[in-house]
């Protein structure tokens, strides 16, 4: 069928290839859009035009419908406030997610408690059985038991040196520091116990978490009390937990 | 597929046409013609595709409600267009309903089939398509085809414009714009569009 046409037409076909639009809409538009106006029917519609205007008709109230203004300006303030929408679901999304982790890590102000425990010594130092200290502070013995532990091990050569404030807690409790290896083995002799301990995660760890197994006891508070403990002789990173414990342990005295 | 091809005649005269109206909604009759003069043709083209003969009647009561409520009307030259082909369709439905005829009917359909075939209308379509056959043959496709062709091709709308006269969504009448020119390039035929023959019957059914 191409064969039979000639240039002309083939490349007029040809451009139309891909579109096929150019060809087919002028073909259209060219046929059925009139060239021949009726000038009787245009004056119809000016006489109309001039009755509605004589009339007062044209100052009539803009509907929607008559509202074909470009909608630029509309559609900025449609992504300004799609872009504000969605900032804000983000933010409360992400808030629903912060306080989830809080809820379930603890009351909000654990992770403050659990801050304050782990400062310096000094306020830390006569810390043997005073009841203020006991509000976020693990039970004494327990602590004792866990760093009498932690000193163990570090004299049999593995496991990390305690921190300051433990070893001052500890001195603190033996009374003296010459009184530590004794008083570390008659705190440790009382908790025959300790090694069976099914939940201890900490207990091949040494060298990071040496008071893992300090309580062998507590299985009622859970691993959660045991790392509250834990967190005081070492430096905690685990905030959620660490409150829980503070909080539980201070129940518990 | 290009929209900013398809209404470039009309958008020619886009410009002019939003001056004319501004001035004639200033109480400017000279002005009025104007617009007019640049309206109708495109508008009693689409009228005549949706009720055929009877497209003169129907874009004289189109022009009286377009006369009358000029004053309401906000927009530019492009929105003109796109105000009246709403009124025009309007007035259209209105008279089918009427007439309880149907923009198309078995019978013409029929004879457009015999009338449009590739052979015996490409030599001509290319030169140039008469009236009647390109009406009948965009009254052959089916009614969204036709009026959305219409609408993009004969009075010069932008899709979205097109989309709001048909009070549809625009992706549905570009589909619509797209497999009708798509069938009318078909059935004119030309060695470019016949060799994408196989494919467009196979996507549009």
């Amino acid at each position: 069928m191409g064969d039979r046409h000639s240039d002309g037409t083939a490349r007029a076909g040809r451009r139309g290839e891909g579109r096929f639009g150019p060809v087919t809409e002028s073909l259209i538009a060219d046929a059925v859009r009139s060239h021949a106006l009726d000038t009787d029917a245009e004056q119809r519609a000016v006489a109309a035009f001039r009755a509605a205007r004589d009339a007062g008709a044209h100052g009539s109230r803009t509907r929607r419908r008559d509202d074909w203004r470009p909608r630029e300006h509309r559609r900025v303030r449609r992504s300004l406030r799609i872009t504000f929408t969605l900032s804000l679901a983000c933010l409360t999304l992400g808030g629903v997610a912060f306080a989830a982790i809080d809820s379930v890590g603890g009351p909000p102000d654990g992770g403050h408690a659990d801050a304050h425990s782990t400062q310096p010594p000094a306020t830390t130092t006569p810390r043997t059985p005073g009841p203020s200290a006991a509000q976020n502070r693990p039970a004494t013995a327990k602590d004792t038991e866990a760093h009498c532990r932690a000193y163990e091990k570090k004299l049999t050569g593995h496991g990390k040196p305690l921190d300051s404030t433990a070893w001052h807690r500890l001195i603190t409790a033996a009374g003296g520091k010459k009184n530590v290896p004794a008083y570390c083995t008659e705190q440790l002799r009382d908790k025959p116990a300790t090694a069976p301990s099914p939940n201890r995660p900490g207990n091949g760890k040494g060298p990071t978490k040496p008071e893992k197994t300090a309580k062998p006891e507590r299985t009622d508070n859970g691993k959660k009390a045991d790392k509250g403990a834990d967190k005081s002789a070492d430096k905690g990173s685990d905030k959620g937990s660490d409150g829980n414990a503070g909080q539980g342990n201070g129940k518990s005295n | 597929m290009g929209q900013q091809r398809e209404p470039r005649r009309a958008q020619a005269h886009d410009g002019e046409l939003g001056e004319a109206v501004a001035r004639a909604q200033e109480g400017d009759e000279a002005a009025f013609a104007v617009a007019y003069r640049l309206v109708q043709p495109g508008l009693l083209g689409y009228l005549r595709g949706i009720v055929g003969d009877d497209a003169e009647d129907v874009a004289s009561d189109a022009w009286l409600e377009i006369a009358r409520d000029l004053g309401r009307f906000k927009g530019d030259g492009a929105g003109f267009r796109g105000w009246t082909a709403t009124i025009a369709r309007h007035r259209a439905l209105d008279h089918l309903r009427r007439q309880r005829v149907r923009p198309r009917s078995a019978g013409l359909e029929q004879d457009v089939l015999d009338l449009a075939g590739p052979h015996s209308t490409h030599d001509q379509a290319l030169e140039a398509l008469s009236t009647e056959r390109a009406l009948e043959l965009v009254r052959s496709l089916p009614p969204d085809q036709a009026e959305a062709v219409l609408l993009r091709v004969v009075v010069g709308l932008d899709g979205p414009a097109a989309a709001r006269v048909l009070g549809k969504r625009p992706g549905a009448v570009r589909t619509a714009a797209h497999r009708g020119l798509k069938r009318l390039a078909a059935v004119l035929g030309g060695p470019g569009v016949t060799n994408e023959d196989p494919r467009t019957l196979g996507e549009s059914k």
